[in-house]
């Protein structure tokens, strides 16, 4: 007996000690370098977030995909070299600092806290905080409505950390994903969904739309961005380079003039009716 | 840490679920009469043979569907009591036939009935024989109660998700999270150890 729990405690020390011993901060200088040299990208993406990360079918779309591709096509000369790996909010930044992803292009809102620990491309597009509502409610129209209520959010997302500092008299439920969230308030468990309003207008836009709207404003609207390691500049500077000539060069809208920039283009691709409304 | 908290009572409530059904249970699918045995190998078969997960977003989910609005530790608990449960049913229908039939005979010699033969005879010995099996299902069920997790931040696992979601920092948070079940599991094997000795005196 005694001898089996020393052995026991030795197997636990042992697997403690390399679990933390592998955790080295992540060697994140070369990520240009090896993308360049494997000739393909590999980026955390969103699969649950339209207008800016979705599936259609088996494909990967929307406005961060196709950012993505003028990224790949500028940096390594074909627009087609990535291998999308879909997050979603609470797990992006391991699949970051696991380095099982090159870098994130995943809705990442630029926060001050955030800036400590990872790197932020220039921003690819801009959202606030938006509220969503079964179409029947009638009793939310603001943000104060929300006090008291039931409100779902997905863990990490700028909504949760909105709803805890600006409505403290909310009850939160924190589910996983989008698809939880919408059941949950489909189903009467949460009188609202907070999230990011980008998202929640390009849900609105889908099918969605016929059981649910949207109520309120954008709050506290920030920039988000291509997120890399920290200490990985070189990456995010390469982004940074692609986005800021997106911005100036013309690009062929989907009738074929060459009257908005290609970010605009993007943007008015997947927002027709208000391309401007989420550009950074 | 409040969701350590949960975690126990979630668990806590579990084994007396579990118990109660895998009781309740092996009693029909031991029992003479063909209903009962048929309703009980239904639901162990239905329980036993679906993943816990599907019935914790089943309980949460579906059930609004015909305006039942369970909240989520019910739902989550329930949930792992009918899956632990069914598991609960065979362990202790093997144990229930493995007490010798003579015992039964001598006890209806004696005029007792049906219920008490089950109760103070057949019962005892047959939760003696079962416990290391009961136990591992016991076992199973507090590790199980991670599972929650998936509607909601209530227990452990689920708030320890939630924290590392914002603070960005998984190692330190996930070791503790382990630590705390290894510690809780630790205990309660420990528990169920000492009751297995206990019983031992009894004999067999």
């Amino acid at each position: 007996m005694r001898i089996h729990s020393r052995v026991a405690l030795t197997i636990c020390a042992a697997f403690a000690l390399t679990t933390f011993g592998a955790q080295q901060p992540a060697r994140a200088d070369d990520t240009l370098a090896t993308i360049k040299s494997r000739g393909k990208m590999v980026v955390g993406v969103k699969a649950d977030y339209p207008p800016f990360g979705f599936l259609d079918g088996a494909h990967n779309v929307g406005i961060e995909i196709d950012v993505l591709h003028l990224v790949a096509k500028d940096l390594l000369g074909n627009p087609n070299a990535i291998e999308f790996v879909p997050v979603v909010s609470a797990n992006r930044f391991q699949y970051l600092n696991t380095e099982k992803v090159d870098f994130l292009m995943a809705t990442v809102t630029v926060t001050d806290a955030r800036k400590k620990v990872v790197e932020f491309a220039a921003p690819d597009m801009k959202s606030g905080s938006g509220i969503m509502i079964k179409r029947s409610n009638q009793e939310i129209h603001d943000a104060p409505d929300l006090a008291g209520k039931t409100v779902v959010v997905v863990p990490g997302s700028t909504g949760e950390a909105w709803m805890k500092k600006s409505n403290p008299t909310a009850k939160l439920l924190v589910l996983p994903q989008t698809a939880e969230a919408l059941s949950a308030v489909s189903g009467g468990r949460a009188d609202a969904f907070v999230q990011d309003s980008a998202l929640l207008i390009g849900l609105e836009a889908t099918l969605q739309g016929s059981l649910f709207k949207v109520v309120g404003k954008d709050y506290e609207p920030a920039p988000a961005a291509a997120t890399c390691r920290k200490g990985d500049t070189a990456m995010c500077d390469a982004i940074t380079k692609v986005l800021v000539k997106a911005q100036k060069t013309p690009c062929p809208d989907i009738s074929g003039n060459k009257t908005m920039t290609c970010l605009k283009a993007i943007y008015h691709k997947w927002i027709p009716s208000d391309p401007e409304r989420f550009m950074p | 840490m409040w969701g350590g908290l949960w975690t126990l009572e979630i668990t806590l409530t579990g084994i007396a679920g579990v118990l109660m059904v895998g009781i309740v249970g092996a009693a029909m699918r031991t029992s003479k009469s063909a209903l009962a045995r048929g309703l009980a190998t239904a639901f162990t078969e239905f329980f036993r043979n679906t993943p816990p997960l599907v019935w914790i977003y089943f309980f949460f989910f579906a059930l609004l569907g015909v305006g039942i609005k369970l909240p989520a530790v019910v739902a989550g608990t329930l949930a792992l009591v009918f899956y632990q449960g069914a598991i609960a049913i065979e362990i202790l229908r093997a144990g229930i036939e493995a007490v010798p039939s003579g015992q039964r005979e001598a006890a209806s010699a004696l005029g007792l009935s049906p219920f008490e033969q089950f109760r103070s005879i057949v019962l005892p010995q047959a939760f003696r024989i079962s416990l290391p099996a009961l136990g591992n299902n016991l076992i199973s069920l507090l590790k199980n109660t991670s599972l929650i997790s998936a509607i909601g931040t209530i227990e452990i696992t689920g708030i320890a998700n939630d924290i590392i979601a914002i603070r960005l920092s998984s190692a330190e948070l996930y070791l503790t999270l382990g630590a705390f079940y290894l510690v809780c599991v630790f205990i309660l094997s420990t528990i169920l150890r000492f009751t297995e000795r206990r019983l031992a005196r009894y004999g067999s």
